[in-house]
């Protein structure tokens, strides 16, 4: 992240890919949302849990199609979303060779099936603190594939496999930022001159077992949670999904020079730990510092997109989930009611539904999209769409 | 229960098919693995799991490999790679390999590049065979 120069390059957005709970593509997820559709629910853990449809398929986006059996559902979503956005920027097919990608995205599930089912044999437990008897009884039951597959750097080395990205490749694991913090850290990489091109967003599945039953002990959950699949009886606003937002991201005279469709151009980005602040007052801190360098007031912002957890009372992030960051903003979307939080991926997703529909309506806008996570760590991006007709 | 060689051949093929995402029927018995079915290294990894736990076996290392064509024919390689001898034994024994790969003869780097699914079946065949008697 550095402070704007006279002499850096402009950024635009040019292409835009989706796959949420709501649809397997942009189209289907704006089509849902305009006719006021929430994506289908399930119970897990005891709580209502919004997954990508059993029918989506990955196999069409993947270019070598063994590399399949290599992709956990993060990676999968990661590689049919940046597909969708390299051809949505008119881009498909075309040498990359020096494109960057940077993802940002959640944990994997570590594939815990595979796991459970290669500890089933040592019910003493001894594999808990005999490390070569672990090794030999334990980790030659799993597929020799497993660590390939778990490896958080799947995502963006697959994304790159698939669209022959030969550039700097990126990942960012900053829990609920990472997505927002990904598209930040490829638009500076553009303006600096370190590509030309970058795919760029978020990843997530954290509807596993092992990822909800973390966020019930962590106390994430307004119910608490359960163990068993039954519908809480207390309400809950945290609705955990999955799936993945990317973006194209091109030096602007060159995507106007090609004729590139542009949704938006970014201006400003900021990405701050916070130190001793909490959350809440932490990501203030940050929207200031993206204003400031937007050259930007509160006032310029028309429309706020928020990736903020949802959580129950007492987490530093709830009071800004809950208030507006930016009272004198007019809209502020959360898509969030509608197909869950996607977690590392919550802010590309909430960043692409918003582009796409402005784009759908003709509507120009400034627009801030911010995010806090549960440490804390804070990112805000300002971007502005129908950007100077002057490049 | 005894397992019949076509037996094999097919539970064979169905886990290259597996590993490699390709139908059965796209998969011939004298196939290089490598270069008519795009194996790299880590598939190698992934279908030997596949035919332990398939076949509940474990296989040391290269012994389903190149150990495996080594063990029919002891002297196949000499210090440069494939003997004449060895070429000519290899081609009595696999009539539908592309032999025209190597029109400079087989270097012991060529040796992967020998693998069919023929081969994995010549080796299960043999551990099935020792573990009956």
């Amino acid at each position: 992240m550095v402070e704007a120069q006279s002499n850096e390059r402009r950024v635009a957005i040019t292409g835009l890919g989706l796959v949420s709970a709501l649809g397997t593509d942009l189209a289907g997820n704006l089509a849902s949302m305009s006719r006021g559709e929430r994506a289908q629910v399930q119970y897990c853990c005891g709580t209502p849990v919004a997954a990508v449809a059993a029918s989506f398929d990955p196999t069409p986006y993947f270019r070598v199609p063994k590399s399949l059996k290599l992709a956990d559902r993060k990676t999968r979503f990661a590689v049919a979303a940046a597909t969708m956005a390299q051809a949505d920027a008119g881009i498909y097919g075309r040498q990359l060779d020096d494109a960057a990608v940077i993802l940002g995205v959640g944990g994997s599930d570590m594939l815990l099936d595979q796991l459970s089912r290669a500890l089933a044999p040592d019910p003493e437990r001894r594999s808990a603190s005999d490390v070569p008897f672990f090794a030999d009884r334990v980790m030659t039951g799993l597929t020799p594939l497993w660590l390939l597959i778990t490896l958080p750097n799947m995502a963006s080395a697959h994304v790159a496999i698939q669209l022959g990205a030969g550039g700097p490749n990126n990942t960012i694991m900053t829990d609920c930022i990472a997505g927002a913090q990904a598209i930040g850290e490829a638009y500076d990489l553009i303006r600096g001159n370190g590509a030309d091109l970058a795919v760029c967003g978020g990843s997530d599945s954290a509807v596993s077992f092992l990822s909800l039953e973390g966020c019930r002990q962590a106390g994430l959950f307004d119910s608490g949670g359960t163990a068993g699949d039954e519908e809480p009886s207390e309400v809950t606003s945290f609705i955990p999904s999955e799936g993945a937002g990317i973006l194209v991201l091109e030096d602007m005279p060159t995507a106007v020079h090609r004729g590139a469709r542009i949704y938006a151009e970014i201006v400003s980005y900021s990405c701050r730990a916070g130190g001793a602040h909490n959350g809440t007052a932490n990501l203030m801190l940050t929207i200031e510092d993206a204003l400031r360098r937007a050259g930007w007031s509160e006032g310029d912002v028309h429309v706020t997109c928020r990736a903020v957890i949802p959580a129950r009372s007492g987490w530093p992030a709830e009071q800004a989930a809950t208030r507006p960051a930016m009272p004198s903003v007019r809209t502020v979307l959360d898509y969030s009611q509608a197909a869950g939080f996607a977690f590392a991926a919550s802010g590309a997703i909430g960043l692409v539904l918003l582009l796409g529909s402005l784009e759908a309506n003709e509507t120009r806008a400034n627009i801030m999209l911010n995010s806090v996570g549960i440490s804390g760590q804070a990112a805000a991006l300002c971007l502005r769409t129908f950007p100077d007709a002057e490049i | 229960m005894s397992v019949t060689r076509n037996d094999l051949e097919e539970r064979v093929i169905e886990i290259i098919g597996q590993a490699l995402d390709r139908r059965s029927e796209q998969i011939g018995r004298h196939d290089s693995l490598i270069d008519d079915l795009g194996a790299e290294s880590i598939d190698f990894l992934d279908i030997r799991f596949r035919v332990e736990r398939a076949f509940k076996i474990k296989i040391p290392e290269d012994e389903i490999w190149e150990g495996s064509l080594r063990f029919e024919a002891p002297d196949l390689v000499d210090k440069t790679g494939v003997s004449d001898e060895g070429l000519a034994w290899l081609k009595g024994k696999m009539p539908g390999f592309a032999w025209g790969r190597f029109p400079k003869g087989v270097s012991k780097a060529d040796l992967p590049r020998l693998i069919t699914p023929e081969t994995i079946v010549d080796y299960l065949a043999r551990r099935l065979e020792a573990a009956n008697t």
